[in-house]
């Protein structure tokens, strides 16, 4: 009732508590975004993240994309049943050679294409 | 709707830090312009109870706000430090309230319904479990009187009515959009704020644009 009872003289406005609140929110937000960009060893800021977002939907894009055509040459070759045995032993080639599937399946539809 | 000022409560923070000496005497300034209004407010409240009964002691729900002329003349004061922020987001610079519940209830009493609550009507009270099911009581909303007399309400304004008028201080600026005030509205500050005509609203103005002069003033680089 006291709340009421009362006369404001000279009032400023500085934002609206629920405003502000909102502002608060997005700004925690926006720092435990770059916390986490942080611990992923990435440099900083939510473009960052962003950025690394799309980069690593790209290179999935371009892996699919090999192995496609890896599958493709296999089957060219009429030899396309061996295609699970290929991805097993490309699977466990990168495994113990410590080298990427994206640089195993091109050099071996190399191999598999000139011999 | 109260003055709008832009940059009061940075121009308070700069005072205090850089020229302490006239923070203070602005606030005494702001404190020696607001005091008469409040002097004023507090010769409105009544010497005696406006009705015989309110200043009896009594233990129901109405000993909180018992009259007590001392206390809601106590009760009436200004303050010249700014406000928390309200829901509409404004702080306020300077205020002048009317603080005790006694006090509140005669500056607001018939401001929103002058001829007193409406009264609420009677139910059968049906759940089997409640002491008085099977009866008849009034039940209602705030907005409703819980009384069995359906005068109270009107008995109690007019009682009040008899002792001061609720004056709206409430002033349209010309131009100003948007629905008015039903909040400016009472019989003692709001009353002495209306009387005043705007003078003192004024004058707090006017004095912090000369302390805000005095400051540029005293900080400026020589």
């Amino acid at each position: 009732m006291a709340a009421d009872v009362r006369i404001d003289i000279a009032a400023q406005f500085v934002g609206k508590p629920a405003f502000r609140q909102a502002e608060n929110a997005t700004f925690s937000l926006t720092k435990s975004v770059k916390k986490l960009a942080g611990a992923l060893g990435i440099a900083y800021g939510t473009q960052a993240v962003i950025a690394y977002g799309k980069a690593s939907a790209k290179a999935f894009a371009a892996d699919e994309a090999a192995a496609k055509r890896l599958a493709g040459a296999v089957e060219n070759l009429g030899i396309g049943f061996a295609n699970p045995q290929i991805a097993t032993f490309i699977a466990n080639l990168e495994k113990t050679a410590g080298v990427a599937d994206d640089v195993l399946r091109p050099a071996f539809q190399g191999l598999l294409t000139t011999t | 709707m109260p003055t709008e000022v832009k940059g009061g409560i940075e121009l308070r923070k700069a005072l205090r830090q850089f020229t302490p000496d006239l923070a203070k005497e602005t606030q005494k300034e702001l404190g020696s312009l607001l005091k008469p209004v409040t002097q004023k407010a507090r010769g409105f409240i009544p010497s005696n109870s406006p009705l015989s009964g309110w200043a009896n002691q009594g233990n129901g729900a109405w000993s909180r706000v018992q009259w007590s002329t001392a206390e809601a003349k106590r009760g009436i004061g200004y303050k010249t430090t700014p406000s928390k922020v309200n829901r509409s987001g404004f702080r306020s610079l300077a205020s002048i309230a009317n603080k005790s519940a006694s006090g509140a209830i005669y500056e607001t009493a018939g401001r929103l319904n002058p001829q007193g609550r409406p009264q609420a009507p009677l139910r059968e009270v049906v759940a089997p479990r409640h002491e008085n099911f099977g009866k008849m009581i009034r039940s209602g909303t705030k907005n409703q009187s819980m009384s069995n007399n359906p005068y109270a309400g009107q008995q109690f304004i007019d009682a009040l009515n008899a002792t001061g008028e609720i004056k709206n201080a409430y002033r349209r600026v010309e131009g100003q959009s948007g629905r008015a005030s039903r909040k400016m509205k009472g019989r003692a500050i709001f009353r002495a704020w209306a009387e005043d005509g705007g003078k003192t609203n004024a004058a707090v103005i006017h004095a912090i644009e000369n302390s805000r002069d005095k400051f540029y003033d005293a900080v400026k680089v020589k």
